[in-house]
């Protein structure tokens, strides 16, 4: 019979599941030493036997645990060391997976119908191949006007023509809705510019309209204002300036502080401190009585936004032409929390 | 316009175009485009005499003149110039050592040999900049008509500030120095003065005078001929020269310059035309003959006119275009001693529309067209007059006026101070509103103000006009900001999304990129997609059509990017197209990788199942039944033929019995030049307005089922002519039960049975209220595999999972 000790010495030192086992037979298994000695015990007289019983018993317990504990510590060793050898490297590329994305024209306009949603305007839509009459003549600019050179227009062979401002969707609306009226309208349009850093023969604008019972020019501008202060800033100033569009009265232009230099001065501002983003006035009353809406009764005003011009301040676009290029590593940089702040 | 400051201080002496004016004035829309600012960069120049020019000894260009200076009769100095429009006894400016030009002192200096002391000096030299002043550096400036004791600055008018100003179409009352400065001295409540003109000539009868037929007065309402003898046609005096070069005009000759000059001035235009032009002393104001006639006119052009241009007419012939250019035969030249001079009021519209038609724009007719006062010619003829006189030593003999009356109505605009504040959103008190219209006679008669609307203010008509005029003059900044009231009505219709956005996010959602292409294309670009729209005034072949289909454009957006070694696209764009109507049309193009290159190893490349696979989802998403079908659209439904796609690779996609757009790879032979060439190029183009048709918002929850599923797969042998189609179409025919999909696994041709072909599809069941048994599953497998027997399927091998 050896002792405890040494056993335990000899358990320690086993290093394979497979000797662990050949010992724990050699000991414990039918055969093993003290499974024989237990058998032996019945030769002993009664009180010898309970007392040998249990010293045996508690031996083989002791071995039992010393066995089951190393086999634990074995088993854990092997596993380790097999996680161990499946290292990967972290610093390897990661998947790179493919993420959708809107174009950035998209995005602001986005941003912009959500700013005004929040004031109550309803998005609606109109043509881009449009008639001379709502292009231009329900606007107040007849055949022979000056002011439609203010606007180089592109023509078809049959009389129509793309649309130089999204105007047109005041006249249409107008005629499909009763006041109060109160619509954005977003969309292309097309003017014959040449295209350049700044101008595109192609472009984007949003139309505002609203209509109704005692809307004043202070409306306007409080309207205006929020506007330009939920896209560049609650703390960005505007100014109404005097302007000219044939279909409202007063006509104006509205001027931000400059979004880059902050007034002091720069090439996006030309230096002036300030940059126009959009056109507006108080409806004219011929355009609502054409219309057969009563300027006694009704007033309005209108504004229409240069959606490329938006996009280009808010993310320091310098060219307007990079927007229908659709190079896909300038579009990619637009990321998500754009669209979303 | 180009105003010289100079010149507006004529009328408004006290005007100071300090920051705080000019921001005022920008305000109230005097939007000044450009600042030219002419300093003095001069010192100790005199005005001095040519006393002899001679060529230069040794220098061929260059000439050897002798200059006295006014006031030293006995010195002579010697200057070498290489102008050449020069003559003996012309007055020009000159620098001697010692002076100052453009910033550097002067010298003696030998050229050529010879000493030359000083320098005949040009405007460039004298501080006109070229970019402004195209022709200021060609020739020495040569002074006519000026007094012994003014010096060059005065002469010059410098320092002076040259402001462009863009002036709106609806003022031409500002066209004009006399306006603008009007304009100027309202907004900034400045004093203006306006020096008398002289009195009109007595009408004399004596003599010649002209006989002048309007045909129709409401093309011409006022026309005046004077006749003017005794004109010696020389260079106008240099004050007159300088104010004409300084809004940007030529001078050319006494005559011509006077009338300029005046236009100018008052914004009249007016025309000189050579009397012996005339015949008979008849002027005829008439529409150009419907058949055509055609006239020569200043500018070297020989235009042909018809019943839309307004001529300037002698008892046949045209001599001139009325309000837009005169007639070579009839022009003013060195030889001219008898001048008719023309001050009329034509009609906008008739000299919008003669413009049109010839395609030319001059300075009369922007005047003209923008509508001018109408009491304006019969102003501006006395002044002209007055001038030519004095300038041209002539004298006039008669001036014959035929004129519609009366020439225009007074008109007058009145307003409640309630309607105003009103409109204006403000509280406006009546000593403000009176104030602010100082520039008009107002009268207030308990709350209705009156006011009398001045002939020149063309633009006001209406109250509004007036609520604008008064804003803009107290200025903008102090009308309050509001936010109009809003109603729950207006916010509940804003809450419902369009179904473009919502597409347009779940087309990101599903990894593709949004782009936006030009909507105007060159014809060879869209050969192929239907009928696109020609535009009849492109600004250049590139832009010459309004495109009938997304996809040229898209194909355009590969090319700009495998230009930047991206080959990899996953785009759709939303734009209108024009096919028959106007449309909005969505587009999908994928092309390469689906996913990006790398040690991965991950090769999936778009193919035609992948671009299918969105619109798939897109369909399941908006619960739209979309199918793909290879028949033939029905007629009404157009479609451009798809020749642009791979001829085996594509199909229709149908909804509900309407074919709304296709699919396909595009053709080989499309994409064959593009370098360096891309993979396979697959595209979708679907018509938005059948897309959106009924789409189903309704809904309802289902609760998914909590038993387990149970799998099978089967392979399936078919001939090889049968499509995956029909034998989903047979499977479904035996009405399976518990069978919640199937998915097809694999597909290839047998090796050994070449007319054969497998497919292996696996099944999934479940039930709703148990646990599926074996035999359950057993009996719709067998179902099924009799359903497909029935379209020549045979069971080649059973695999259980």
């Amino acid at each position: 019979m050896q002792n405890i000790e040494v056993l335990q010495e000899r358990i320690k030192n086993i290093s394979t599941l497979e000797e662990l086992e050949e010992l724990r037979v050699h000991l414990l298994g039918r055969q093993g030493e003290i499974t024989i000695l237990l058998k032996n015990l019945n030769v002993l007289p009664v009180e010898e036997r309970r007392k040998r019983g249990n010293e045996l018993n508690n031996f083989k317990n002791e071995i039992e645990d010393f066995l089951n504990n190393r086999k634990t510590e074995i088993e854990e060793g092997v596993l380790n060391s097999k996680l161990k050898n499946e290292a990967i490297d972290i610093f390897l590329p990661p998947f790179s997976l493919p993420m959708g994305r809107l174009h950035i024209l998209s995005i602001v306009y986005k941003k912009v119908e959500e700013v005004l949603g929040s004031l109550g305007y309803e998005v609606v839509e109109g043509p881009e191949i449009e008639s001379d009459y709502y292009n231009f003549e329900a606007l107040n600019m007849p055949v022979h006007h000056p002011a439609r050179d203010m606007w180089d227009t592109f023509y078809f062979e049959n009389g129509l023509l793309l649309r130089t401002h999204t105007s047109p969707v005041q006249i249409r609306t107008m005629q499909s809705r009763q006041p109060p009226i109160k619509i954005i309208a977003p969309g292309k349009c097309y003017r014959r510019d040449n295209p350049d850093a700044s101008h595109s023969p192609g472009f984007h604008q949003l139309e505002g309209l609203y209509i109704d019972e005692g809307v004043s020019l202070s409306h306007l501008k409080g309207t205006l204002e929020f506007f330009a202060r939920a896209m560049f800033g609650p703390y960005q100033e505007v100014k109404l300036i005097t302007s000219y569009y044939p279909f409202v009265e007063p006509g104006l232009e509205v001027s931000l502080k400059c979004v880059i230099c902050k007034g002091k001065g720069c090439i996006t501002c030309k230096y002036s401190g300030w940059l126009e983003i959009l056109g507006a006035g108080m409806v004219h009353p011929d355009v609502l009585s054409r219309q057969e809406i009563y300027p006694d009764k009704y007033s309005g005003f209108a504004f229409g936004i240069g959606i490329d011009r938006v996009a280009m301040l808010m993310y320091g676009i310098k060219d307007i032409r990079s927007f229908l290029e659709n190079d896909l590593r300038f579009l990619n940089q637009f990321k998500a929390i754009l669209e979303e702040t | 316009m180009r105003f010289p400051l100079s010149w507006l201080r004529d009328y408004i002496p006290d005007f100071e175009p300090n920051p705080v004016n000019r921001e005022k004035l920008e305000l109230a829309g005097l939007e000044i485009e450009e600042e030219i600012l002419l300093g003095i960069s001069f010192k100790g120049i005199s005005i001095g005499e040519i006393l002899e020019i001679q060529p230069h000894p040794h220098k061929e260009h260059l000439l050897l003149t002798k200059i006295r200076v006014d006031g030293d009769e006995s010195a002579t100095k010697q200057i070498v110039c290489g102008a050449h429009n020069i003559k003996v006894g012309n007055y020009i400016p000159v620098a001697f050592p010692g002076s100052i030009v453009e910033g550097e002192t002067l010298g003696a200096r030998k050229i050529g040999g010879i000493l030359s002391e000083g320098m005949l000096l040009s405007l460039k030299e004298l501080g006109f900049p070229e970019e402004y002043f195209p022709k200021s550096h060609e020739g020495i400036f040569i002074i006519h008509q000026t007094s012994s004791s003014t010096t060059i600055e005065e002469l010059l008018s410098l320092p002076d500030t040259i402001w462009e100003i863009k002036v709106f179409p609806n003022r031409s009352d500002l066209l004009s120095i006399k306006g603008m400065a009007r304009e100027i001295a309202a907004i900034l409540n400045l004093p203006f003065y306006c020096p008398e003109i002289e009195k009109d000539e007595p009408l004399s009868k004596k003599q010649c005078s002209l006989k002048v037929e309007i045909d129709n007065f409401s093309d011409c309402s006022y026309y005046s001929a004077s006749l003017i003898e005794n004109v010696s046609i020389k260079e106008s005096p240099s004050w007159m020269q300088i104010k004409l070069l300084k809004c940007g005009l030529r001078p050319i000759n006494n005559v011509v310059d006077a009338t300029n000059y005046v236009m100018l001035e008052l914004g009249q235009p007016l025309h000189a035309f050579d009397y012996t032009s005339i015949q008979k002393d008849t002027i005829k104001v008439r529409r150009g003959k419907s058949w055509g006639e055609s006239l020569l006119t200043l500018d070297d052009n020989l235009r042909s006119v018809d019943g839309e241009v307004l001529l300037i007419a002698t008892t046949n012939d045209p001599i001139g275009i009325a309000g837009i250019i005169g007639g070579i035969n009839s022009g003013i030249t060195e030889h001219t001693k008898k001048v008719v001079l023309e001050s009329a009021y034509f009609s906008p519209e008739i000299i919008r529309s003669g413009r049109r038609k010839l395609g030319i724009s001059t300075d009369a007719s922007y005047r003209f067209e923008r509508g001018l006062d109408p009491f304006l010619a019969d102003y501006a003829r006395i002044k002209v007059l007055e001038i030519m006189k004095k300038i041209s030593d002539s004298k006039v003999i008669s001036t014959t006026i035929t004129k519609n009356e009366p020439l225009s109505q007074q008109q007058n605009i009145s307003f409640t101070m309630e309607k105003l504040n009103n409109f204006l959103g403000t509280d406006f008190i009546s000593e403000e509103i009176f104030k602010s219209l100082g520039h008009f006679q107002v009268k207030q008669e308990k709350d209705i103000f009156t006011v009398d609307i001045p002939s020149y203010r063309r633009d006001l008509s209406i109250p509004e006009d007036i609520y604008e005029e008064v804003a803009r003059i107290i200025g903008y900044h102090r009308i309050p900001s509001k936010l109009p009231v809003i109603s729950s009505r207006e916010l509940l219709s804003v809450r419902s999304k369009n179904i473009e956005s919502i597409l347009r996010e779940n087309l990101c959602k599903l990894g593709l990129t949004e782009v936006v292409t030009s909507s105007m294309l060159s014809e060879e670009e869209l050969i192929g997609y239907g009928k696109p729209l020609s535009i009849k005034n492109p600004i250049s072949k590139d832009l010459s059509y309004y495109r009938s289909s997304l996809i040229p454009g898209m194909l355009k957006v590969v090319l700009t990017n495998i230009k930047y070694g991206i080959k990899d696209l996953s785009i759709f764009e939303m734009g209108h197209i024009y096919n028959e109507e106007e449309k909005s049309y969505l587009a999908i193009l994928c092309t390469g990788r689906l996913l990006p290159e790398g040690w991965k190893k991950t090769e999936l490349l778009s193919d035609f199942y992948y671009i299918w696979g969105i619109l798939n989802k897109l369909s399941d998403e908006f619960n739209l039944g979309l199918e793909l079908t290879l028949e033939q659209p029905k007629k009404h439904q157009s479609l451009p033929n798809l020749e642009f796609l791979h001829p085996s690779r594509k199909a229709l996609v149908k909804k509900s019995g309407y074919i709304l757009g296709y699919i396909g790879e595009i053709h080989p032979l499309r994409i064959s030049h593009i370098r360096p060439s891309p993979d396979r190029i697959y595209v979708a183009e679907l018509d938005l307005k059948y897309f959106k048709q009924d789409v189903s918002t309704t809904f309802s929850v289902i609760e998914p089922s909590r038993f387990p599923h149970v799998e099978r797969h089967l392979s399936l042998t078919f001939p090889t002519s049968t499509n995956y189609n029909s034998i989903e179409k047979a499977i479904f025919s035996q009405k399976p039960r518990f069978l919640e999909k199937i998915i097809l696994l694999d597909r290839f041709n047998l090796i050994e049975k070449q007319e054969l072909i497998s497919f292996t599809i696996s099944f999934i069941f479940r039930a709703n209220d148990h646990t599926l048994k074996e035999e359950e599953v057993r009996q719709e497998l067998v179902k099924i595999v009799n359903g497909c027997s029935e379209i020549g399927g045979e069971l080649r091998g059973r695999k259980n999972n």
